[in-house]
């Protein structure tokens, strides 16, 4: 049970990705730009590697070492597609907003790595590539909602939360203020996460970069 | 509706590819590699040569594949499947090629070939041409533009990062970190090619 | 040999149900997944043209057949009443189809019309974007000849726009011949 909890918070912290587990960078700086996108794409993320982790985890003494990649690929796609539908479904502005980092996922160093180091493994039972799977998943949501809520307020000056909760972005600036719009594009994305991964590190009880 | 391309439409296709939505700066694509192979120029280089080769041809191959066989079966939904099958056994075949034929290639490009897999900037580009519309030849050239536009800022990068090791940076910014920020000051100049194309 | 085969066998195993349940899945999801499309190109448009309904003209659509042509009709209702719809129409222009939404009220007359799409020049032919040109359109009806004013007609034409604005006013008069033969097999 122990083990569980551990699996589970090594991706929150000690292995969060994108920042001590450099992996899986092209949405986060994509998706960013408001909290609803930030955290819409990690629940996709995080959807995606549990189901896939499941279901390699449960046939990891089934599939075949020279095949495995192929067939890791088939199954995350699989959940990938899956997840597209629903949210075109069902979430139709963050599935316009997200584009085609949706379906980026399926080559997502984080989903496939986690496939082929730890839930292929045959040491690590169901319930330990589950908790795997949903602290990297929760992780790396964590650090995009973290990252969309500097872009957002300073480079918009609002606040976008899931439509279910608010139709709309909420203002949190002060009527005058002028957003600093530059946060907003991919060179300031680049410079936030720059920065932020540069403070976690000093923060931070792990190794340094 | 058949669109007829001129000269001036592949040119401003190229420009806008390379230049102006550069496809690792400002469409974000293949950003992990980007860190990984930029620290020294010959592997970045090696990097450049084989995302450029494998996406000139997987652009055209996907573009194929969507309109000969899932159109016609209706399942273009199941592009994201397809369409990374493709460019696995393209690149393992590739791969396979190389090894028999050239082995001294192998060895100096060989190994970046299953990274090139994952690289979101193949298979981001792949669906941007679905997504685009585009016919086949105007395709092929976008997927190309692509490629140069990944070499292009990896070359930039890997150029300065090989001086780093010269600066005095403090620890906690040291690799990643600074690699990140400075990504983003080189993006910021490619706006200034904002304005090439009314 | 025995390799081999389990390769084989547990590979296509595996595609095998990762297909039927995409297929399930989307079959589920299909539904939604069209009205969100529609809403998101067409809502704008069908908004413009319909006035006074208190229906979902998206999700009252019904598909009609016109001579082998599916028409979308998107009806406007008031308590429970049909009064007018909304359905699209096209025009051959100078770059290639021009698609134009129509609204009608039940007498034939028209509420307006929005150009949704066209492959016009920039700055010449797309003057036919101008809401004010569109507007004149409103309060024509079956009985207008839809051709420019330089050829006798009713229709207004854009100067040094031609082409485009007799594409729109041909997309109208196609849309507006069909009005009867719609109206009765939407509305019986």
């Amino acid at each position: 049970m122990a083990r569980i909890v551990d699996e589970f918070t090594k991706g929150l912290w000690k292995e969060i990705p994108p920042f001590r587990f450099v992996l899986g960078l092209c949405p986060v700086l994509a998706c960013s730009t408001t909290v609803w996108n930030g955290f819409g794409m990690g629940l996709c993320l995080t959807f995606v590697v549990v189901c896939s982790n499941i279901i390699i985890s449960l046939l990891r003494k089934v599939i075949p070492g020279q095949v495995r990649i192929a067939c890791f690929i088939v199954i995350i796609a699989t959940f990938v597609i899956i997840i597209e539908r629903v949210t075109e479904a069902y979430v139709y502005g963050l599935y316009k907003d997200l584009g085609i980092f949706i379906p980026l996922i399926v080559v997502n160093c984080i989903v496939l790595g986690r496939a082929e180091a730890f839930a292929s493994k045959a040491k690590n039972t169901l319930p330990l590539s589950i908790a795997d799977g949903l602290g990297m998943g929760l992780g790396f949501t964590l650090s995009l909602t973290a990252l969309a809520l500097i872009r957002e307020p300073f480079g918009l000056g609002t606040i976008t939360l899931p439509p279910f909760i608010h139709e709309g972005p909420i203002r949190v600036m002060w009527a005058s203020y002028e957003p600093f719009s530059y946060l907003q594009k991919p060179p300031g994305a680049f410079l936030c996460l720059g920065l932020m991964l540069g403070f976690m590190n000093m923060i931070g009880t792990g190794e340094k970069s | 509706m058949e669109e007829v391309w001129t000269l001036s439409d592949y040119l401003g296709l190229i420009v806008g590819a390379v230049l102006i939505n550069n496809i690792l700066l400002i469409r974000f694509l293949g950003n992990c590699p980007f860190l990984g192979v930029s620290k020294k120029m010959d592997t970045a280089i090696g990097m450049s040569f084989g995302v450029i080769f494998v996406l000139t041809c997987s652009g055209p191959l996907t573009w194929l594949a969507e309109t000969y066989l899932l159109k016609p079966l209706d399942i273009v939904y199941m592009e994201t499947l397809a369409f990374i099958l493709v460019i696995a056994v393209f690149v393992q075949f590739v791969e396979t090629v190389i090894k028999k034929v050239s082995p001294a290639l192998y060895r100096a490009l060989g190994i970046y070939l299953p990274l090139i897999t994952t690289n979101c900037a193949i298979f981001g580009a792949c669906i941007i041409n679905m997504r685009e519309k585009y016919d086949f030849f105007p395709a092929l050239i976008f997927s190309f533009a692509g490629g140069l536009g990944f070499s292009l800022a990896l070359i930039i990068f890997a150029g300065i990062r090989e001086r780093f090791a010269y600066a005095r940076i403090p620890g906690p910014f040291q690799d990643t970190s600074i690699g990140l920020i400075t990504a983003g000051l080189i993006g910021l100049s490619f706006y200034a090619f904002a304005g090439l194309i009314h | 040999m025995r390799e081999i085969l389990r390769l084989v066998v547990v590979l296509t195993a595996i595609c095998v149900v990762m297909s039927f349940s995409l297929a399930l899945v989307r079959q589920a999801t299909e539904a939604p997944i069209i009205t969100n499309r529609i809403t998101f190109i067409k809502l704008p448009a069908i908004k413009a043209v319909l006035t006074g309904y208190d229906n979902d003209p998206v999700a009252d659509r019904t598909d009609v057949d016109i001579d082998g042509r599916i028409v979308t009709v998107y009806p406007a209702k008031k308590a429970g009443e049909y009064i007018g719809f909304a359905y699209e129409t096209e025009g051959e222009g100078h770059g290639g189809p021009v698609e134009i939404m129509l609204g009608v009220d039940m007498e034939g007359g028209l509420w307006g019309i929005s150009v949704m799409k066209h492959a016009e020049t920039p700055g010449i032919g797309d003057t036919i974007e101008n809401p004010e040109w569109q507007r004149h359109f409103k309060g024509m009806s079956t009985d207008t000849d839809f051709s420019l004013e330089d050829e006798g007609g009713d229709v207004q034409g854009i100067s040094g726009a031609t082409e485009s604005s007799t594409a729109v006013a041909e997309g109208v008069g196609k849309g507006m011949e069909i009005y009867e033969e719609l109206k009765d097999k939407v509305a019986g």
